[in-house]
């Protein structure tokens, strides 16, 4: 009887280490989560997502309201219109990614300096933008705020349900900040 | 069982267990496997990776410093590339990948290098390479003021994989990270000059 019972309980340590999730899953930020138009908060800032947009191509205005540059894509632009209050201290968004149906992940533009680069401050709501790449044909996203992708691990996060994204416009723009 | 039988047993046990390893020692079965030399490409032929797509497209050099004004010696390596992978990379992925070597001698990551760049009409776009979106990258180093014309480039791009991390030391928490894996292609071309 005993020489079952130790199988049975074998069979079922096996089973057990089989339902543990990966480390990724087990790890992963700990997100808020919510849709456009809501506030959603976390421990150190909350964001609400005004609205999106998207465009062949990117204006992107300086911060003294001059237009700096114009930025054609191989792709589609999308802008995310964010505003972000930080909670009890300073803080910048870090890690800003939009994330598609299918897992994909794209990075903010590079050297557009957008609302995810600015220095929150506590309290104080700051309005702004964020602008994305990405390939065409992306029909719908989520947008995804971490820490630094090496320090994020069960750390908080947002993740805002774009839903469907709009057709787009010959151009977006996005207003840089002072960072 | 006797001591004996015991012994009996045991012995045969040893024989059973290492007879294997003394057939295959002395015949070489033991040694190594030698690395599968990594497919020679050259320009216009596609490097397809775990992360990176990239077709290198034209290996020049210069005595002007691509996007700059300074003079001096320069090499410069243009290739066509395209995130494959479902997370953002940057040229540097890319870059610390690559293995260069010109006439021969290799070529210092951190001091040869002059830039990387992503480039598109012309102009510099950043180092960001989101998925799906192919991208033409400049990588330039800059050369011995006292170096002659070079002649041959050699490029050895290792490819990525995405696994879990580890540690020799366990203090790693097992999330996923990219590593550099196998050399994929080995691209050996003659420099053209402007």
């Amino acid at each position: 009887m005993k020489w079952i019972i130790a199988a049975v309980l074998l069979v079922a340590v096996g089973l057990a280490q089989r339902l543990l999730p990966d480390a990724d899953r087990m790890y992963r930020p700990i997100a808020s989560t919510g849709g456009i138009n809501e506030e959603v908060r976390t421990a150190p800032y909350s964001v609400r997502v005004d609205g999106v947009r998207t465009g062949r191509e990117l204006q992107v205005t300086a911060p003294s309201g001059e237009v700096k540059k114009v930025l054609p894509s191989k792709g589609v632009w999308v802008t995310v219109q964010l505003t972000a209050t930080a909670t009890k201290e300073p803080v910048s968004l870090q890690d800003v990614m939009l994330e598609g149906p299918d897992g994909t992940v794209y990075a903010a533009g590079d050297g557009v300096f957008g609302l995810n680069t600015a220095n929150l401050e506590a309290g104080i709501p700051q309005a702004g933008s964020i602008a994305f790449e990405v390939p065409p044909g992306l029909k719908s996203a989520v947008l995804r705020i971490t820490g630094p992708q090496y320090s994020s691990a069960l750390g908080p996060a947002v993740e805002i349900d774009l839903g469907t994204l709009p057709a787009p416009v010959p151009t977006a723009s996005v207003a840089e900040v002072e960072s | 069982m006797t001591t004996r039988l015991a012994w009996t047993w045991g012995a045969a046990t040893a024989v059973a267990l290492l007879l294997p390893f003394a057939i295959a020692w002395p015949l070489g079965g033991l040694a190594d496997a030698p690395d599968p030399q990594p497919p020679r490409v050259s320009l216009g032929q596609r490097v397809k990776g775990h992360r990176l797509e990239l077709v290198p497209r034209k290996v020049y050099s210069t005595t002007r410093s691509p996007g700059g004004s300074l003079t001096g010696r320069y090499l410069v390596l243009n290739l066509d590339v395209t995130n494959v992978s479902k997370m953002p990379a940057d040229v540097s992925d890319l870059y610390l990948a690559m293995n260069a070597k010109v006439d021969g001698q290799a070529l210092d990551p951190v001091m040869n290098l002059q830039s990387r760049e992503i480039i598109r009409n012309g102009e510099e776009r950043g180092t960001l390479l989101n998925p799906g979106l192919p991208e033409t990258v400049r990588i330039a180093w800059e050369l011995p003021e006292n170096a002659g014309n070079p002649q041959r480039l050699s490029v050895s791009f290792r490819d990525h994989v995405y696994e879990p991390s580890w540690s020799l030391l366990g203090y790693s928490s097992g999330t996923s990270l990219w590593y550099r894996g196998k050399i994929m292609a080995l691209l050996e071309t003659q420099v053209e000059r402007t």
